[in-house]
């Protein structure tokens, strides 16, 4: 059976990988970290804290201060990619594989992003006219191992728009993360920039070990938010967009469309790669998805929705068997910070065809139903900061831009840009403003990324 | 007296005394006019509306749009000056100015056969004028597309991508003209042609008023000189009477035409799309000269010549199609160029409201509205901002695209976008628009089908 056999493929990789890695924990520094734990050889056994040397947080005149203190350095590096998702994930890789020292740092315990977190199945936007395939690099690459793995991927064919598996995605990250020997940290919050001047020099992280500071010559801003840039002073702007909660149902393989008659249910989701199961997207409300109140609002009258939607299609005829299999862990907000750039992306340009001379990345239609159009280099410059480069759905771009923008697709593809250029800058030793366009591109393509 | 003459054609009407420098002078002045009409027609001026100024010079057609219309288009300052001439001069366009009498003159001058024949050939021009101002009197006129500079200029599409089969047409009505020409010289100038008949028409106030003049002055005087050369031996009293009879029976029936297309363009409205700024949907085929020059001046080669419609009335006249391009925003190339105020000229700023129809969007196939992820290009591609989103709640879980039917002007932007889907199609103006694009009640997600 097939089924025996790939687990067992996956379980001598697994073995294989941990092998490696444990056995590259022994020439590592001593405190250095490594994305796998199993290396760490530092833990500590269990030491009594009797007292804190933190100053706490005090009220001053009916104020809340916090007083100024000494962070500890988490890391050092040349790229900090500050986000995990597809632009994350793909700027370190690309980073690391152009031969810069990478760090890259997740605020959930996974990678993807909302890819996977946030239950964004469909690679929507990565074809042009003619079923052509603009959307490649390191993105494709992990969407080639997603077709080696069962239920992996589905709907991969040729002018398709596929639709991944959520948790074969989070296995696919980790597996080519830990392969590069990227330096990772999870469950750590970007929280501020560190900057000197209008120079960025690193990022403050807020995580169970408080709160630390990792140095680095660039930062790839890949928050999807813009957290970063926008603590680094960067112009940009701040969008309300629709955000919703999308869902997963399941035993629709078990459904008796026969009994239910003429009323069907209305919104049954799109297929997944694993049968019977279903994702179910939801459009949601306006919000400003920086507004902890809204972000808490949505998320609680979103699980109480689609509860009430999965009980409506359970009683139908037919339909009984239906369950909820899970919420998205992270709440789909679509867009909040864009950049104002030094180039903004125009609905104009995409229709007249506009070609760049910085081009970078080259995006895709959601349908095959219009031409390519040229992302330029400038689209991920900040117009007033140095080193910080933006990278997926908070790249310049205007309004009528921001649903072409923000697809995993055109996220991939300008984290793998704005890696590759970090990369370039910290290596010539100039600042990402800086880097020699041609150079960038022919690493680009070296790195099999299609730019037109 | 010069115009009262009546000579084999029109054109050789002249006195035997200037003699030649005369004749040459206005053969030179009609080769000019001829030269300039074909680098206006190609058009090899640098001028948008430059194509419109022949078939625009036509004062038939100036004349039955500005009964028609009840409105001073902007084409008739080329149109209204001619025709003030002409209340002076006799039939002044065919002899100085017309490319097209200049052609049927060159075949007759070939041919063998007698000018005189072309005598027996009842004066139908004078027919077609009376029956389209009396239509253009009800609101439509009828058979401008048989004005010799409309089939001139039609010439000129001939081998264009979308303009070509109108250009037929025209190419085979303006080889018939020739043909009867050589058969018959001087037929049509004398007495087919709607603009030589419009002439002719427009000379009688001038005529009466010289011989209440004359009679006034010179009672013993009578018959005038005019008179019986115009009407050579033949019984004076009778043949005029059946002329008016004839002229009230061609009124009438234009009348009745009219009335007939008025109550077809109201009544059962037409499926198609018309360019940007034309007249109303019953009013445009009878206006339209088919001169093709908005289907040549279209940039996105949207306005096709249409041929499938079914319709007889508004064949070959001009549609809107949005198969591969919508109506720019940025462009108003066809509004300059119609010569009968079919479209109405209208500047850049104006063109929102100039519309082609409305956009209407079916529910059914909608893939936003379904529910799953949709970019939106209907709403980020109209360059009016007519399409908005039905604002989601929780209350009511569905988000679906609105068409602001104040805002659209039918441009096909969105059509475009969506191609995946066709979910969207542009629908001609409606009495009521106002039920167009919103959802029944009831949660179906269906837009009511008009």
């Amino acid at each position: 059976m097939s089924e025996s056999k790939l687990s067992r493929r996956d379980l001598m990789r697994l073995l294989a990988v941990s092998g490696a890695a444990a056995g590259m924990g022994g020439v590592l520094a001593p405190g250095q970290l490594r994305a796998d734990p199993a290396t760490r050889k530092d833990a500590p056994k269990g030491v009594r804290v009797t007292g804190t040397d933190h100053a706490a947080t005090t009220v001053v005149d009916g104020k809340v201060i916090q007083p100024r203190r000494e962070l500890t350095l988490l890391d050092e590096t040349d790229v900090l990619v500050v986000g995990g998702g597809p632009a994350g994930v793909t700027a370190a890789l690309a980073a690391k594989r152009a031969g810069a020292k990478v760090t890259l740092v997740e605020r959930y315990g996974h990678f993807g992003g909302l890819w996977t977190g946030g239950l964004v199945l469909t690679v929507l936007g990565h074809i042009v006219k003619g079923d052509k395939q603009v959307c490649q690099g390191i993105g494709e690459e992990m969407m080639r191992r997603l077709d080696k793995l069962d239920r992996g991927i589905v709907n991969r064919g040729r002018g398709k728009n596929p639709i991944i598996d959520a948790e074969a995605l989070k296995y696919v990250m980790v597996d080519m993360v830990m392969e590069s020997e990227i330096d990772v940290f999870l469950h750590c919050w970007g929280v501020d920039a560190i900057m000197d001047g209008n120079r960025a020099c690193g990022a403050v992280f807020e995580s169970k070990s408080g709160r630390q500071a990792i140095l680095a010559k660039n930062v790839v801003d890949a928050t999807g938010d813009g957290d970063l840039f926008a603590a680094a002073g960067a112009d940009h702007e701040r969008r309300k967009y629709h955000a919703g909660l999308p869902s997963r149902i399941g035993n629709l393989d078990r459904v008796d469309a026969k009994k239910a008659g003429k009323v069907k249910p209305r919104n049954l989701g799109s297929v997944t790669p694993i049968p019977g199961v279903n994702w179910v997207n939801m459009h949601g409300p306006d919000i400003d998805g920086l507004d902890v109140a809204e972000l808490t609002r949505i998320e609680l009258n979103s699980r109480r929705l689609i509860w009430k939607n999965v009980e409506k299609i359970r009683k139908t005829p037919g339909y009984e068997e239906v369950y909820l299999m899970e919420t998205a862990p992270q709440v789909g907000v679509r867009i909040t910070r864009v950049l104002n750039g030094e180039h903004t992306l125009k609905m104009s340009d995409l229709k007249s065809g506009a070609r760049f001379d910085d081009v970078v990345a080259v995006g895709g239609a959601w349908h095959a139903d219009h031409q390519e159009w040229h992302i330029p280099y400038g689209a991920l410059l900040p117009k007033n900061v140095e080193n910080v480069l933006a990278a997926g759905r908070c790249i310049s771009g205007e309004r009528h831009m921001s649903d072409l923008i923000r697809v995993i697709p055109n996220c991939f593809i300008t984290g793998h840009a704005a890696g590759a250029a970090a990369a370039v800058a910290a290596k010539d030793g100039c600042t990402v403003r800086e880097v020699e366009i041609p150079k960038l591109q022919k690493l680009l393509r070296q790195q099999e990324a299609y730019l037109g | 007296m010069n115009d009262a003459r009546q000579q084999d054609h029109p054109a050789t009407a002249e006195k035997p005394r200037r003699g030649k420098f005369r004749r040459r002078l206005r053969m030179a002045v009609r080769c000019g006019v001829f030269a300039a009409a074909i680098v206006l027609l190609l058009p090899l001026a640098p001028w948008g509306w430059s194509t419109m100024v022949v078939p625009a010079a036509s004062v038939f057609v100036t004349l039955a749009s500005l009964i028609a219309t009840r409105s001073v288009g902007a084409a008739a300052v080329i149109g209204l000056p001619i025709a003030l001439v002409v209340l002076l001069r006799k039939r002044w366009f065919c002899r100085w100015m017309c490319p097209m009498g200049l052609m049927t003159e060159c075949v007759g001058r070939v041919s063998p056969l007698s000018h005189k024949r072309c005598r027996r050939v009842p004066p139908l021009g004078k027919a077609v004028v009376l029956l389209s101002m009396a239509a253009a009197c009800v609101g439509y006129p009828l058979l401008l597309w048989l004005d010799p500079l409309a089939i001139f200029s039609g010439l000129f599409g001939l081998g264009h991508a979308t303009g070509g089969s109108a250009a037929k047409v025209s190419v085979m009505i303006f080889g018939g003209i020739m043909v009867l020409s050589f058969v018959l010289p001087g037929a049509w100038c004398l007495k087919l042609c709607p603009l030589g008949a419009t002439q002719e028409f427009l000379a009688v106030p001038r005529k009466l008023l010289l011989r209440w003049r004359k009679g006034a002055g010179d009672r013993d005087d009578s018959p005038t000189d005019a008179e019986t050369k115009s009407d050579p031996g033949g019984p004076i009293h009778r043949r005029s009477a059946m002329e008016k009879i004839a002229g009230s029976a061609f009124a009438g029936l234009g009348a009745m035409l009219g009335c007939e297309a008025h109550l077809q363009g109201t009544g059962s409205d037409a499926s198609v799309l018309r360019p940007p700024g034309a007249a109303p949907s019953g009013l445009f085929p009878q206006l339209c000269l088919r001169c093709g020059n908005c289907v040549r001046a279209c940039p996105t080669k949207i306005i096709r010549t249409d041929r499938q419609s079914g319709s007889l009335v508004g064949w070959l006249a001009p549609v809107v199609v949005f198969e591969t391009d919508y109506c720019r925003e940025d462009c108003n190339d066809c509004m300059q160029v119609c010569p009968s105020g079919a479209i109405a000229r209208s500047d850049l700023a104006d063109k929102p409201s100039a519309r082609i129809g409305l956009a209407h969007i079916d529910m059914d196939r909608c893939i936003m509205a379904m529910g799953p992820e949709c970019r939106a290009m209907c709403m980020n591609s109209c360059p009016y901002e007519a399409i908005v989103m039905h604002e989601w709640t929780f209350e009511d879980d569905r988000r679906y695209p609105i068409v602001e039917t104040e805002k659209c002007p039918g441009c096909g932007a969105c059509v475009l976008a969506c191609t995946p889907m066709n979910a969207i199609q542009v629908r001609p103006l409606l009495p009521s628009p106002d039920s167009h694009g919103a959802p029944l009640p009831g949660g179906k997600g269906r837009t009511e089908t008009l």
